[in-house]
C-alpha cells in the first residue's frame, strides 16, 4: 500500500502546509479512484463517486493555485520537490506506469473539466493492468488531446538512434553544369513553349483554366484538376460518410475475418500451418483479454470450417481436427483460468458458450480448472460447459471425482448427475463414502437423477449415512421414485429399537415413505408399532406410534381403514385425534405423499 | 524625469503597435485559411475544428491587448484597431482576398467586442463563407446584417466595407518548425530501420517507439506540413525502402489531417503507414531491391508481402486495435478500390479507409520515387495524372482528390518551370489555392542563383507568374536538399 508522507513546518518555503497537503489528499483521492476502477466492476457505482469526490477537490484547488504539477520518480511522486507519495510494494506503485514510459512530471490546470479528468482516470487504471502494458501511456494521453492536463518527457527518453539531423548527408553533391541549364532551357522551355506563354499580362496566363503544366491532360483529368480545390455537397457527404463508416469499424470482426481470409489464401502445407497458428494466436489474445465473445467467433468460424472439411478426404481435415483440439489444451485452458481469476470484468454467459464449443479433450483440463478457479461464477461457467462437453465422456469426468478438493469432486458428481449416464454410479460408488458432507450429499441427489437399478442401491445404502439430513434425503428420493425395494430397509431402521429418538421430522418421513413404498405390505409393521404395548409409556413412544398411525393413511388396504376407525373410537385422545384426521385426509383424497 | 517617462510612454506605444500589428498579420492569415476551409468541411469536421481553434487562439491574443477591437480595410491597406499592416509578401494572397471580395459584400470593416463567444465565431465563418453574393453590394450588406441577427451573432458588428491582410511567418520560428521536422522525419527513419531488422529476426517490434515517432510526424503536419512534405522529394538515401515507408507514413498522415481525422485516428494511420510494408522483411533482399523489372515468378513471390506482414505483426504483437489497424493496412494495402489487385480476396471487398489512404500514398511514393515497383520514374504531374486514371477502380475518388488537394497539383519540393523564364522549386501549397503555390525561384536562363540569391514569391499575388511546366530536376542534377533550409 502507498503511504503518503507527513510534512513538517521546516518543509515549508513557498507553499504553506495545509495546501501541501490538501494536494497530497487530492493525489491520494486520485489513487484511490484509480484503485477503485480497477478493483470494482464496470457496473459498480463506487469509481464514479471517487471520482467526482477527486474532480471537487482538484477543482477547488486548481481555483487557489491555477496549476499543480508532480515530478515523477520511479516509485514516488513529488510535489514542490517534496514527496507527497511514496509506493510500498511494486504491484501497486502508481509513479510506476509514468516513470516507465518517460513521464517526468503532470501537470493539472484550472478549466479542466469532468470528462477529462475521467479519461486520464481511465487512461491510467488502463496502464495499471499489467495485462495491457502493451499500452505507451504517452500515446494514450497524446491521443486523448487533453487541453489541462500536460505532462513533461524525458529527454531522448526512447533512445531513438538517428542520423545526422543536418542535410548534408543527404545531398548528392552535385549541381547543374552550364551545359545542364542549357539542356534544361532547350528541352524543357524553349521548345515547348511559344512567346505568348512568357507573356505575364497576356489574357491566357491570366484566365483561371487548367493549370497549364496539366494543359495536354485528357479532359476527364484536367476536369479533376480544375476543380480540385472545390468542394461541393456531394465531396463533403463522402467525407463525412468515410469517417463515419472508419468509427464504426470493429476491429475484432477484422481481425478474425482477415485470419481466416489467409488461412483461405493458402496454397501450400507450410502456410497452411502458420495461418493455423496465426487464427489460434487471435483466439488466445482475445482470451488473455477476457473478452469470450470474440474468442467463442473465433472458434465458432473453425468450427464451420470443420464441418466444409468433414467430407473432404485429405490431410487439411485432419489438420483441422488435431488444430480444433489445440483449443482444449492444458495451456489454453490455463490462460482460461488466469483471466478468469484475474479481471473483473467477466460477462461470465460468454465464458460458457466458448467452453461448450471447445472438443470433448477439455473435458480434463477443465475439471482441473475447477479446482483452480477462485470465482463462483467462473465455476459455474465451467461446470455448465461441462454438462455439454462430458455429455459423451463420463468416464473422463468421473476421474474428477478422485481430486483431492471436495467442492471439484461435488461439481464432478454435480454434473455426472446432470449428464445421467448409468456409468456415473461407479464413480458414485467412491463419492457416497467420501469424508465431506456436501459431497455425499451432491452424491445421493445426483445418482437419484440416474435411472437405472444399480442407482437404488445407492440411495438405500445412504438411508444409513452417518448424517440425519442426508439419511432423509435419500429416503425422499427413493421415495419419489417409488423404489420399492427400498421397503425393507427402511423397515429395517424403523424396526430398530432407538428409532423413536430419531428426530420428529425422521421419525414422520420414514414411516410415510416406509407406507407409500410397502402399500398393503407396510400394515402389519404398522399396526404393530400402534399396538405395542409399553409400560409407562414415554413422550418418544407416544409420537412413534402418532406418526405410524398418521402413516396408515397412505396404505391402501381394508385393515389400515379399519384400524383407522377403531382407534378414532378410542379412548387414547391424542391417537384419536390423529386417526380421525388422517381419515379425514384420506377421504378427501389429500393423502400425505 | 519627464522626458525619461515619455520616452517609456512612447516604447511602450511602439511596443504596443508592434504587437497590434504581428496579430492583425496573424489573424488576417488565419481568418482568411478558416473561411477557405469552413467552405470545403462541415463544423464538425476535425480539420475545420483545429483551424476554428487557431482562429480562436489569435482572438485570444487580441483580447489580452484590446478589449474590442476593429478590423478595418481603409486606402488599400488593412488596420487592426488603427494601427496599419504593414504590406507582407507572405501575407498577400490573404490581403488581396480581403481587399477584393469584401467590397462585394459590402462590407469594409468587422468589430469585435471581448464577449464574442467563440460558437458566435463558428456562426460568423460559415455565414461568411457560404454567403453568395449578389450585384448590390448594399443588400449583401443587408442581408449578412439580417443573417446576423437570425444568428443571434451580437459581438461582432459589421461596417459598410473593408479588406484585410495576412500574417509572416518569423523565420526563426519557421527555422525551428524544420529543424523539428527534420529531427522527426529521421527518427522515422531509425525506428523503421529498426523495425525492419526486428522483424527480419523475427522479433518484436518496438510499438512504442512506432507510435511516438508518429505522433512527432502529426505534430509537425498540424503545425506546418510543407516542413515535413519536402523530406519526402529527398532521393538521396542508400536505402530507399525505409524512407519509401516514412514517405508514404508522411503523406497517409497529411491526407487523413486533411481530411479531419482526429488524433487518434491519425496515430493508428500513422503505424500501418509505418508498417505497411513490413512484410518484405520475409522477402529475399535481393528481390525487393531488384533494380530490374519484375518477372512473373517475381511478382508471384512480392504479393505475399501482404499476407506475412500480417501474420508477423500478429504473430509479435498483441491483438488489439492499434495492431489490428495496422493491419489492414499491411493486409489490404495493394487491393484496389473495387477489389482488385492482391491479395485475391475470394469475397470482393472495399479496402478498410486507412488502406484507401495508405494505397493513395504508396503509388505517388512508388511512382515519383521510381524506385518502388516503378522502375520508371513519373514527374508529380504524371503521377498524379496516372492516378486519376485509375480512379474508381484502384483509388478512392474523394480520397484521392483530398490527397491531392493536400499535397497539391504541384507538390512541395517539385521543380518547375515559371512563366516569368525562372526556374523554381514549390517551397508551400494552399489548399484553397493549388495552382498559385509559394515558390522558391532558384534560377534562370543564366544558370542557378547563388543559395543567397534565393528567392521566394507567392505565385498567388498579382505578379501574375505562373508554373508552366513541372521539370526532372535530377535529369539536370538539380538537388532539393540544397534548398531545404530556405524558405
Amino acid at each position: 500500500m502507498e503511504k503518503f508522507i507527513e510534512i513538517t513546518d521546516d518543509d515549508l518555503v513557498e507553499i504553506s502546509e495545509p495546501a501541501r497537503r490538501r494536494v497530497a489528499d487530492t493525489l491520494n483521492q486520485f489513487m484511490k479512484t484509480v484503485k477503485a476502477k480497477l478493483v470494482y466492476p464496470a457496473s459498480s457505482k463506487l469509481p464514479q463517486q471517487f471520482k467526482d469526490e477527486f474532480f471537487t477537490g482538484l477543482t477547488t484547488l486548481l481555483d487557489e493555485m491555477e496549476e499543480i504539477a508532480f515530478k515523477v520518480d520511479a516509485d514516488s511522486i513529488l510535489y514542490h520537490d517534496r514527496e507527497v507519495y511514496k509506493a510500498r510494494d511494486k504491484a501497486e506503485n502508481f509513479a510506476h506506469p509514468f516513470f516507465r514510459d518517460g513521464i517526468v512530471e503532470f501537470r493539472f490546470k484550472n478549466g479542466i473539466t469532468i470528462e477529462e479528468l475521467g479519461e486520464f482516470v481511465e487512461i491510467t487504471s488502463r496502464m495499471m493492468r499489467s495485462a495491457l502494458v502493451d499500452d505507451d501511456l504517452v500515446t494514450l494521453l497524446w491521443e486523448a488531446g487533453f487541453e489541462h492536463i500536460s505532462y513533461e518527457l524525458m529527454d531522448d527518453f526512447l533512445d531513438i538512434e538517428t542520423f545526422e539531423y543536418g542535410t548534408d548527408d543527404i545531398k548528392t553533391g552535385k549541381s547543374p553544369s552550364k551545359d545542364d541549364m542549357a539542356k534544361l532551357y532547350e528541352n524543357e522551355i524553349n521548345s515547348s513553349f511559344t512567346e505568348e506563354d512568357f507573356n505575364l499580362d497576356s489574357e491566357k496566363n491570366k484566365s483561371k483554366e487548367t493549370p497549364r503544366a496539366y494543359g495536354n491532360a485528357e479532359d476527364h483529368v484536367a476536369e479533376f484538376i480544375r476543380n480540385i480545390a472545390e468542394y461541393d455537397d456531394e465531396n463533403k457527404a463522402a467525407i463525412a460518410e468515410v469517417l463515419s463508416a472508419e468509427a464504426s469499424f470493429d476491429f475484432i470482426k477484422y481481425a478474425v475475418d482477415i485470419s481466416f481470409e489467409i488461412l483461405g489464401l493458402e496454397t501450400d502445407n507450410a502456410g497452411y500451418n502458420e495461418s493455423l497458428d496465426l487464427i489460434a494466436k487471435v483466439g488466445n489474445d482475445f482470451i488473455k483479454a477476457g473478452d469470450f465473445k470474440s474468442a467463442m467467433t473465433v472458434l465458432e468460424r473453425t468450427r464451420e470450417l470443420e464441418q466444409v472439411f468433414k467430407n473432404l478426404g485429405d490431410s487439411k481435415r485432419d489438420k483441422m481436427r488435431e488444430f480444433i483440439e489445440r483449443f482444449a489444451a492444458s495451456e489454453r485452458i490455463r490462460d482460461v483460468v488466469e483471466i478468469l481469476n484475474k479481471s473483473n470484468d467477466i460477462v461470465y454467459s460468454e465464458v460458457t458458450d466458448y467452453l461448450k464449443m471447445l472438443p470433448w479433450q477439455a473435458v480434463d483440463p477443465l475439471v482441473w480448472a475447477l479446482g483452480e478457479l477462485h470465482h463462483y461464477p467462473a465455476r459455474r461457467a465451467v461446470c455448465q460447459a461441462l454438462e455439454i462437453l462430458a455429455v459423451d465422456h463420463a468416464d473422463l469426468l468421473g476421474k474428477g471425482t478422485e481430486n483431492p478438493r471436495w467442492y471439484v469432486v461435488r461439481n464432478v458428481v454435480s454434473i455426472l448427475g446432470k449428464i445421467e449416464d448409468p456409468r456415473a454410479l461407479n464413480y458414485f460408488k467412491r463419492t457416497i463414502g467420501h469424508s465431506d458432507l456436501r459431497v455425499r450429499k451432491e452424491t445421493i441427489i445426483s445418482a437419484a437423477k440416474i435411472y437405472a437399478p444399480e442407482a437404488a442401491d445407492f440411495l438405500i445404502t445412504a438411508l444409513n449415512d452417518d448424517d440425519e439430513k442426508l439419511q432423509t434425503l435419500a429416503l425422499r428420493e427413493l421415495v419419489s421414485k417409488r423404489i420399492e425395494k427400498a421397503f425393507d430397509a427402511i423397515g429395517k431402521i424403523i424396526a430398530q429399537r432407538n428409532f423413536k429418538n430419531r428426530s420428529t421430522e425422521q421419525i414422520r418421513e420414514f414411516l410415510e415413505g416406509f407406507a407409500i413404498l410397502g402399500g398393503q405390505n407396510a400394515f402389519e409393521p404398522l399396526r404393530r408399532i400402534i399396538k405395542r404395548r409399553v409400560l409407562l409409556a414415554s413422550e418418544k413412544d407416544k409420537r412413534l406410534k402418532n406418526y405410524a398411525v398418521r402413516a396408515l393413511g397412505n396404505v391402501n388396504a381394508a385393515g389400515a381403514t379399519q384400524l383407522l376407525e377403531k382407534i378414532s373410537r378410542s379412548r387414547n385422545g391424542s391417537l384419536a385425534d390423529t386417526a380421525r384426521r388422517t381419515i379425514n385426509k384420506k377421504l378427501k383424497g389429500n393423502n400425505l405423499v | 524625469m519627464f522626458d525619461r517617462s515619455i520616452k517609456d510612454i512612447k516604447k511602450k506605444q511602439r511596443d504596443l503597435e508592434a504587437s497590434l500589428e504581428q496579430l492583425g498579420h496573424e489573424l488576417v492569415n488565419v481568418l482568411f485559411a478558416t473561411l477557405k476551409i469552413a467552405t470545403m468541411y462541415e463544423p464538425n469536421n476535425n480539420r475545420y475544428i483545429e483551424q476554428s481553434n487557431k482562429l480562436r487562439a489569435v482572438f485570444n491574443k487580441i483580447f489580452e491587448e484590446e478589449s474590442d477591437f476593429v478590423l478595418v480595410a481603409r486606402g488599400g491597406h488593412i488596420y487592426l484597431s488603427d494601427v496599419r499592416l504593414r504590406a507582407d509578401r507572405d501575407s498577400d494572397a490573404a490581403t488581396t482576398y480581403f481587399l477584393e471580395s469584401w467590397p462585394e459584400l459590402g462590407l469594409s470593416g468587422l468589430s469585435f467586442s471581448q464577449d464574442l463567444d467563440p460558437r458566435e465565431l463558428d456562426k460568423f465563418v460559415f455565414l461568411i463563407s457560404g454567403f453568395k453574393p449578389g450585384e448590390d453590394r448594399d443588400e449583401n450588406y443587408q442581408a449578412i446584417k439580417r443573417r446576423l441577427d437570425d444568428l443571434r451573432i451580437e459581438e461582432i458588428a459589421l461596417m459598410k466595407y473593408s479588406r484585410e491582410d495576412d500574417q509572416p511567418d518569423d523565420d526563426e520560428e519557421k527555422d525551428k518548425i524544420r529543424a523539428k521536422a527534420r529531427k522527426t522525419f529521421f527518427s522515422a527513419l531509425a525506428v523503421v530501420q529498426n523495425n525492419t531488422n526486428k522483424a527480419r529476426n523475427q522479433g518484436n517490434i518496438n510499438m512504442a517507439k512506432t507510435k511516438r515517432v508518429v505522433q512527432g510526424l502529426i505534430d509537425i503536419i498540424i503545425e506546418d506540413e510543407a516542413a515535413l512534405m519536402e523530406m519526402t522529394t529527398l532521393k538521396n538515401f542508400d536505402d530507399y525502402t525505409y524512407v519509401h515507408s516514412v514517405n508514404v507514413c508522411v503523406l497517409s498522415l497529411v491526407l487523413g489531417y486533411n481530411l479531419g481525422m482526429d488524433r487518434r485516428r491519425l496515430s493508428h494511420l500513422g503505424v500501418g503507414a509505418l508498417l505497411h510494408d513490413i512484410g518484405k522483411t520475409r522477402l529475399p533482399i535481393d528481390l525487393v531491391n531488384k533494380p530490374q523489372t519484375y518477372d512473373e515468378y517475381d511478382w508471384q513471390m512480392m504479393r505475399k508481402h501482404p499476407v506475412y506482414g500480417v501474420k508477423f505483426l500478429y504473430k509479435t504483437r498483441k491483438v488489439e486495435e492499434t495492431t489490428v489497424q495496422g493491419s489492414t493496412v499491411i493486409f489490404e494495402h495493394h487491393i484496389g478500390y473495387d477489389g482488385s489487385g492482391y491479395p485475391e480476396l475470394l469475397n470482393k471487398r472495399k479496402p478498410s479507409l486507412y488502406a484507401r489512404i495508405v494505397a493513395i500514398a504508396d503509388a505517388y511514393n512508388a511512382m515519383t520515387s521510381g524506385r518502388v515497383y516503378h522502375r520508371e520514374k513519373y514527374l508529380p504531374d504524371q503521377a498524379i495524372t496516372n492516378m486519376i486514371n485509375r480512379i474508381s477502380k484502384s483509388y478512392d475518388p474523394i480520397l484521392l482528390k483530398v490527397f491531392i488537394n493536400s499535397i497539391g497539383i504541384y507538390p512541395v519540393g517539385t521543380v518547375v518551370a515559371l512563366s516569368s523564364r525562372e526556374i523554381g522549386i514549390v517551397a508551400r501549397n494552399k489548399l484553397e489555392d493549388p495552382e498559385h503555390p509559394e515558390v522558391k525561384v532558384i534560377g534562370n536562363d543564366t544558370g542557378l542563383f547563388d543559395v543567397g540569391e534565393v528567392k521566394i514569391i507567392d505565385l498567388s499575388d498579382e505578379s501574375g507568374i505562373s508554373i508552366t511546366k513541372i521539370i526532372d530536376g535530377e535529369k539536370y542534377n538539380i538537388d532539393n536538399a540544397d534548398y531545404l533550409h530556405i524558405g
